[in-house]
């Protein structure tokens, strides 16, 4: 996993918990990088579920919500490495769109070895985009986070249906997202 | 701030200084990473340019035979070629001087326009010998010479003297072969040899070579091309040849056609020079009759009988009306020449059968001289316009051979000295007895025959006349005569002097 989603995952933990709170966290889990991320390294996926499953533990909340607020907040920061990810007079449609062909791809040119997540799309009508979310880190409440991110920075009202998804035996996650 | 609070922040803090020392490590090899990929991709980019320039010097040198040019051209744009790879301030050729080992510096320079003076010091020295200076090295060796001023190795004071005027590192020079034989060195002044690449030595070798054998093909194209021109006219000499065998072949039927009306000729003539004989005498009987009746006449002219009188009257004017007289010497003459007439044409039927071959193959003893004036008599009108025959006969025994075979020999050697002269020609004919042989000269003061011409003149159908006026088998047929009599037929010649044939024939 990029150390970008570490650094991120950190800030995120210390302004909605503070910074004690994710002391306590790398404390109790002592990650074999001993918490000290730096966005251009990759870390184990492992240690990623077990902070996020320690945080959830110790706030006591779902991971699933937990895991959703951390995608919200990661899309600014993420968007602040990418710039160029968003085009002017781009729609937040042509935004999800491009996601898997064009930001991913640039991704990899920068992280040659990172593993991404593949989306295929179902573009039916203009008001919801349905995208099949396939990865074998199963990180789909994080793409509904980050999906809502991309929203609130687009300024769009957004509702994202999950009725299939990879951890009930399905072999894609399917987000229906809806705008309003 | 309490302690604790301070003591979780140091916590923080020392995380994310650590943070900080991996990610500028992590610049700092990145920027190397991408110095070296720089690096690296300049290096390409100069290894690129340089391949390119390469290539372009052997599609260059390729090109070369699709254009139409000359050897100094050639070697021209070749140096020019090489010289934008090499950077080289000058170029220069020296060829190789035709079937031998010594070479010289040719005026194929390049700049053309702008040649180093200082250079044509070394175009001003004529010869290079094998071994001797640098191309007479390459010459020796026939391989590509790096010659470095700072090693001096071969020792060249000249050269040395140059590059330190030009500021140069030395020289390449590079032999172009043909057919595997050094034909010319092309010689490049270096300004600096690590510049110049391993790549660019085997390029430059490898088009020198592919000079060689554009040169070789051009060489083998003109030869194809000599040749072809060659066959053109063996074909044109060849439809001469037909055209002279048919005109030939006309002349040998006319013969036989002469052959036949002389033979037919032959009885006639029999015959009407036997009764011209008799007529005369017949005539002479007519003549002494007349005289006897004249007498007649006289003596009756005196008597009285009236009748008489008026038969001899009529008689009288008779007489006077046809000139009577006249007639009586005149039948005499008319007689006198038409038999001499006849002698001559009898002649002539005789002569026209010996030309045509009516005795072949019939070896019999004969007189030269008697032939030579026959042959005269048979072509005479031809020669009695033009030429003035001085003859010069010796005293000869007769000689045992086919006199009709000889006839056409001296005929032949007759019209040739005939149509070399022109206008107001001389022949002189000449015959002796030297030894057991006899030997015939023919010669002329025509126009000659040149030398290149002489060595061809007995071969089958060669001749200098027009077609239909000679068929160029005279004197090969007249070859092969006089060798089948065991003699020799030789020919002498000074263009505008004359011509003179010599024909030999043993006696048996």
């Amino acid at each position: 996993m990029q150390g970008v989603v570490f650094t991120v995952l950190s800030d995120c933990v210390i302004d909605n918990f503070g910074l004690p709170l994710w002391n306590e966290v790398l404390e109790d889990v002592a990650p074999e990088s001993g918490g000290i991320y730096t966005s251009s390294r990759t870390y184990s996926d492992d240690e990623l579920f077990s902070l996020v499953g320690k945080v959830a533990e110790k706030t006591q909340t779902p991971v699933k919500d937990l895991i959703k607020v951390f995608g919200t907040y990661m899309f600014p920061h993420l968007l602040n490495h990418m710039p160029e990810a968003v085009q002017p007079g781009m729609s937040l449609k042509d935004f999800l769109l491009s996601i898997d062909q064009v930001i991913h791809t640039e991704v990899k040119k920068m992280h040659p070895g990172a593993y991404l997540p593949s989306i295929d799309y179902e573009d039916s009508c203009d008001k919801t985009l349905v995208m099949m979310y396939t990865s074998k880190r199963k990180l789909c409440i994080l793409a509904e986070g980050l999906i809502t991110g991309a929203a609130a920075h687009f300024g769009d009202d957004i509702s994202i249906a999950h009725p299939e998804c990879m951890h009930d035996g399905h072999e894609a996650c399917r987000l229906e997202v809806s705008m309003h | 701030m309490s302690t604790d609070t301070e003591g979780q922040y140091q916590q923080a803090y020392e995380r994310e200084r650590q943070a900080r020392k991996i990610a500028e490590t992590e610049l700092h090899s990145k920027t190397r990473e991408v110095y070296d990929n720089l690096q690296k991709i300049q290096a390409q980019n100069q290894s690129l340019d340089l391949q390119t320039r390469e290539f372009r010097l052997l599609a260059e040198v390729t090109n070369f035979v699709k254009e139409d040019l000359s050897f100094k051209e050639k070697l021209e744009k070749y140096l020019e070629s090489v010289s934008t790879l090499l950077s080289s301030p000058y170029a220069l050729v020296y060829l190789r001087k035709e079937d031998s080992d010594v070479l010289y510096a040719s005026s194929i320079v390049y700049p053309k326009d702008d040649f180093p003076e200082v250079i044509s010091r070394l175009t001003e020295k004529t010869d290079y010998i094998v071994g001797k200076s640098l191309p007479g090295k390459v010459l020796e060796t026939q391989q590509m010479l790096l010659w470095k001023a700072a090693e001096n190795s071969p020792s060249v004071p000249m050269r040395l003297t140059i590059c330190e005027e030009l500021g140069l590192a030395g020289s390449l020079s590079v032999p172009i072969l043909q057919f595997g034989d050094i034909i010319a060195i092309a010689e490049f002044g270096v300004y600096e040899f690590d510049s110049v690449e391993a790549s660019s030595l085997d390029k430059i070798e490898a088009s020198a070579t592919q000079m060689g054998s554009i040169i070789e093909r051009q060489l083998v194209q003109k030869t194809f091309e000599k040749n072809y021109a060659k066959l053109n006219a063996a074909h044109e000499e060849l439809k001469n040849a037909q055209n002279q065998l048919v005109q030939s072949e006309k002349m040998a039927s006319l013969g036989q056609i002469a052959a036949g009306v002389a033979h037919e000729i032959n009885n006639p003539i029999g015959f009407v020079m036997s009764n011209m004989s008799t007529m005369q005498e017949y005539v002479s009987v007519y003549r002494r009759l007349l005289e006897k009746y004249e007498e007649l006449e006289n003596h009756l002219a005196n008597q009285a009988d009236s009748e008489i009188n008026e038969t001899s009257a009529a008689i009288q004017t008779l007489k006077k009306q046809e000139d009577l007289e006249f007639i009586n010497e005149d039948v005499i003459q008319m007689l006198d020449d038409s038999s001499s007439g006849l002698v001559r044409v009898k002649e002539i039927v005789a002569n026209l059968k010996t030309f045509a071959h009516a005795d072949d193959g019939v070896l019999e003893e004969h007189d030269i001289n008697e032939n030579l004036e026959n042959t005269l008599k048979v072509i005479w009108n031809e020669l009695k316009y033009t030429v003035e025959v001085h003859k010069d006969y010796g005293d000869l025994p007769k000689v045992r051979c086919r006199i009709g075979q000889l006839g056409q020999v001296f005929m032949n050697l007759l019209v040739n000295a005939k149509d070399a002269c022109g206008e107001k020609g001389e022949i002189r004919i000449k015959t002796r007895l030297l030894g057991d042989k006899v030997e015939i000269s023919i010669t002329d003061n025509g126009q000659g025959i040149p030398p290149e011409k002489v060595e061809k003149i007995f071969d089958p159908f060669f001749t200098t006349k027009p077609v239909g006026k000679g068929t160029g088998l005279g004197l090969s047929v007249s070859y092969g005569i006089i060798e089948k009599h065991g003699g020799s037929i030789k020919v002498e010649s000074t263009v505008g002097e004359g011509t003179s044939f010599r024909v030999s024939i043993p006696l048996s």
